[in-house]
């Protein structure tokens, strides 16, 4: 057996990270239930055979949403990190290289600006010019990625840029973009896939706030955050439903959190402290 | 140290204000015509044409913009929109509860965070340790705001301690105002004391590891003494500098907090303004959200000179 | 006044610290002689009580009527810093860069009882006069980072002397400063030394140091007592070949006539040390024998452990 997953955090995150990739896959081609449909003669239903998670106040079945809404994260995660990985590695990398000149100076400056409104503010900005609604909330948790990739990859791009094969790289006649492609995005690999885990978490908890307040899902799209809303009305009637939607969200929280300091453990032994 | 301190306070000035810029823009420029959003599709173009006089919008660009980040000090910020009363005001009744709760819950983290945090690195590798440190992962995992919808589930719906939202006012019997407070800030505090406490048992862990903490152990000090009165206030010191980003994401969490608990905060303010198209209240509240976050950064790196004696200039 | 016997460390199963024994009188100063990873300092560390994690002593070390080894942290509390102080080897980073260096200095005083906080102060300006810190009022409210090297190690000093110990270690108090700085340093602890009368082991590699400080030296080699004896006779007549080796690789001053010796081999691995004499691998002497079997005692002019060499005779 690989030993990778034999460390504890790596390996409850993968685990757990399976469960809900596949339930995220499974809900692609078969929920209990058709996750939209009403009914209103089954409106918030307890657990039962039928409904092994009981129904919404319009009869919805909770099983299927939660399934549905697996895919709905998954989804905001890679996108938000998407764009925070391109664009925040490629300003990282351009402003290393210009380390110290203006170009470095203008790009870090605008992005510490970035980083300086609170995700949430971002999105409500951008929400409230585009209207509410999942895309512009991705994009909007994305643009704060922006910065936290970027002043990562600058920092070990600058430290990759220092080793002596690098100036040999570059006697030896590599020009900038070779010595890039083949040196440094190799180095900071790693590093961006570990930050990119911990960015994927928040960028789940970030669409589930959003979603929550009604600016981000927009109904009929399951969302977790969104389901947690709804349960709140009914939280005394129908206490069930406040509970599935947010262990769902602190499960993935929590398989992506575990693996990204997993893999930094494994990847930078120096890091781990045992 | 007095040219640093003003290059420090210029830079902080062009921030603000490029903030506001951008504010202002997305809000009153870029909709085009700012009138026509907020009154929706079913206005007439004659009560367009009044809203647009009221807010002053024939009116070149430039000159609102200064009109608006005037208004902060002389407090004239237009009335708002949904509300019908000055936007000033609003924001000032409304800070009587998201200042208290950000300050409570920013208490209860750092209580919290440090204890444990230190906790777990007196303990390291042991039980108390693994258990604080997968109590942690917990707390980051949790939404802050399912936490408090579980919070009210338990402590309102079922046992009846707290009320389940709502807000007394300070007036009436402070005592009762701080219960209703009480719920939304742990909540609140459960994923910053979560961070603060991974944060502290890192720093502390590196701190126990100097040779000055031998010093004081051969001195005679016990480990417990050590570490309270030699290893924490080092161990502390690069723990400030993150407290200002956890202060960032603690106010974006009021704003959810406020909703779940349906406290008068402005982050309620926000999110009813943003359901009634009121950009008059939403820029000025956004603003003022953006600004606090960057003047307690601003705040937080100066009290990072003054904590650390090697940072501080102008010292013999 | 300390007596250790058979004082063994071991690290997961390890020794690096094997069947140690010595005694000191008060008012005597001990010289620990040896490279780095000879166990030294963990010989320093072990009468502290303050061993890292993970190392274990066995044996006894005795300070006047009081066994060390086994005693509860809260006592050995009470005797660190009071009954016996130490003085580490960096200056720059054994004080606490976030307290000043008088309420350092004072700590000690207050913690074990002897004075009250104020008065500690006070007699915290006077030990910094005493070790030769300059404008000593003043200097107390400075920060560590302000002093220079030799300045941290005279308040380091201070700290260690401030509750008048019976016995203090120094463990390279000198090897971090500049050459002009290591005489003034070695010239104030004894002038310390001779002033309390306390009783002193002084930790070296360099011993023209020990010459200058010792009565008595001690040679450890891998974790193992090699030589011991009065210093004079340990540097002057050194019986062991290891001793020997030290003293062949030390520059007498002539440069263009003298060869340097230095020892064949390097310092052996802590953790693959053989069960014999660790000094076997690199010993002219050594043989198979040596490697297997811990060399015997043997006395004389000094004391020495080794299968071969002969102590001159007393």
């Amino acid at each position: 057996m690989n030993p990778a997953w034999r460390h504890p955090s790596f390996g409850v995150g993968a685990l757990l990270m399976a469960l809900v990739l596949g339930a995220a896959l499974l809900s692609l081609v078969w929920t209990p239930h058709d996750p939209t449909a009403m009914r209103i003669m089954a409106r918030l239903r307890p657990p039962s055979a039928e409904h092994w998670l009981g129904t919404d106040q319009f009869g919805r079945d909770i099983a299927s949403m939660v399934l549905v809404g697996a895919r709905n994260a998954l989804l905001v995660g890679l996108v938000a990190v998407g764009i925070g990985l391109v664009f925040g590695v490629a300003l990282g990398m351009l402003a290393a290289l210009y380390r110290g000149r203006l170009l470095d100076e203008a790009v870090m400056r605008s992005l510490d600006f970035v980083f300086a409104f609170p995700a949430v503010l971002t999105a409500i900005l951008i929400l409230t010019w585009f209207g509410p609604g999942l895309v512009n909330a991705v994009v909007a948790i994305g643009i704060f990625n922006i910065p936290v990739f970027a002043r990562q990859a600058r920092a070990a791009t600058l430290q990759v840029l220092a080793q002596d094969y690098i100036r040999a790289a570059r006697l030896a006649g590599l020009s900038r973009a070779a010595v890039m492609r083949r040196h440094i995005l190799p180095n900071i690999t790693g590093l961006m896939i570990v930050q990119g885990s911990t960015q994927f978490a928040f960028a789940i908890l970030a669409e589930a706030s959003l979603s929550y307040l009604g600016i981000g899902t927009q109904p009929p799209n399951p969302s977790w955050g969104r389901m947690l809303n709804d349960a709140q009305t009914y939280l005394a009637a129908a206490p069930h439903l406040a509970l599935v939607p947010g262990f769902a969200i602190a499960i993935t929280v929590l398989a992506f959190n575990l693996l990204g300091d997993g893999l930094r453990d494994l990847l930078d032994p120096r890091m781990k402290e045992r | 140290m007095a040219l640093f301190l003003i290059k420090r306070l210029l830079g902080l000035v062009l921030t603000l204000l490029f903030a506001a810029l951008v504010i202002f823009l997305v809000l009153e420029i870029l909709p085009g015509d700012p009138a026509a959003m907020m009154m929706g599709v079913s206005a007439t173009p004659e009560s367009v044409a009044a809203l647009r006089a009221e807010l002053g919008l024939d009116r070149p660009a430039a000159v609102r913009f200064l009109e608006w980040l005037g208004g902060f000090f002389t407090g004239r910020l237009g009335l708002s929109y949904t509300y019908r009363v000055p936007v000033a005001g609003l924001i000032a009744e409304r800070l009587a509860v998201t200042v208290p709760l950000s300050l409570l819950a920013l208490g209860l983290a750092v209580a919290f965070g440090v204890t444990l945090g230190t906790l777990a690195a007196a303990q390291a590798h042991r039980r108390a340790d693994l258990i604080i440190m997968g109590m942690t992962q917990l707390g980051l995992a949790i939404p802050n705001f399912w936490f408090g919808i579980l919070l009210v589930l338990v402590f309102a719906v079922g046992l009846g301690w707290f009320p389940a939202g709502g807000f007394p006012g300070w007036a009436a019997d402070p005592m009762l105002a701080f219960r209703a407070l009480l719920l939304p800030a742990i909540a609140l505090a459960l994923p910053q004391a979560a961070s603060l406490a991974r944060i502290t048992r890192s720093t502390m862990l590196e701190t126990l590891s100097e040779d000055y903490i031998r010093t004081a152990r051969a001195k005679g000090l016990s480990r417990s003494q050590t570490i309270r009165r030699h290893a924490l206030r080092n161990a502390l010191i690069p723990v400030l500098t993150i407290l200002g980003l956890q202060f960032s994401f603690l106010l974006a969490g009021t704003i959810v907090l406020e909703n779940v608990f349906a406290l008068p905060g402005l982050g309620r303010l926000l999110i009813q303004a943003i359901g009634g198209h009121d950009l008059i209240l939403i820029k000025s509240l956004v603003l003022f959200y953006v600004a606090t976050a960057i003047l307690v950064n601003a705040v937080v790196d100066l009290a990072y000179g003054f904590a650390d004696p090697r940072l501080r200039v102008g010292r013999a | 006044m300390l007596a250790l016997r058979e004082l063994s460390v071991s690290f997961r199963g390890r020794p690096v610290l094997r069947n140690l024994s010595l005694d000191l009188a008060p008012g005597e100063t001990l010289g620990l002689v040896g490279e780095s990873g000879s166990g030294k300092s963990m010989t320093a560390l072990a009468l502290m009580g303050l061993l890292p994690p993970g190392f274990v002593a066995s044996g006894s070390i005795r300070l006047g009527d009081t066994e060390l080894l086994g005693l509860a942290d809260a006592d050995l509390c009470r005797l660190r810093g009071r009954e016996m102080a130490m003085i580490f080897q960096e200056p720059m980073t054994a004080l606490n860069p976030v307290l000043t260096v008088g309420a350092q200095i004072a700590e000690g005083l207050v913690l074990h009882g002897l004075m009250a906080p104020r008065a500690a102060r006070e007699e915290a300006i006077r030990l910094m006069e005493r070790v030769g810190l300059p404008d000593p009022a003043r200097r107390a409210r400075s920060y560590p980072h302000e002093l220079s090297g030799g300045q941290r190690q005279r308040a380091m000093i201070a700290m260690a002397i401030a509750c008048r110990p019976a016995l203090l270690i120094a463990d390279e108090p000198t090897s971090a400063l500049d050459v002009s700085l290591q005489v003034e340093i070695l010239a104030l602890l004894r002038e310390i030394r001779d002033e309390t009368g306390m009783a002193m082991i002084f930790i070296s590699h360099d011993l023209s140091v020990i010459h200058a400080m010792a009565d008595r030296a001690l040679v450890l080699y891998g974790g193992l007592a090699m030589e011991t004896g009065p210093t004079r006779h340990v540097i002057g007549q050194p019986a062991h070949p290891y001793t020997r080796g030290l003293m062949a690789a030390i520059p007498r001053g002539n440069a263009h006539t003298e060869r340097l010796r230095p020892i064949p081999g390097q310092v052996p691995d802590l953790s693959r040390l053989p069960p014999g004499c660790p000094f076997a691998g690199r010993c002219a002497l050594g043989d198979a024998h040596c490697a297997e079997t811990p060399p015997p005692l043997r006395t004389g002019l000094t004391a020495l452990h080794c299968h071969h060499a002969e102590p001159a005779p007393a």
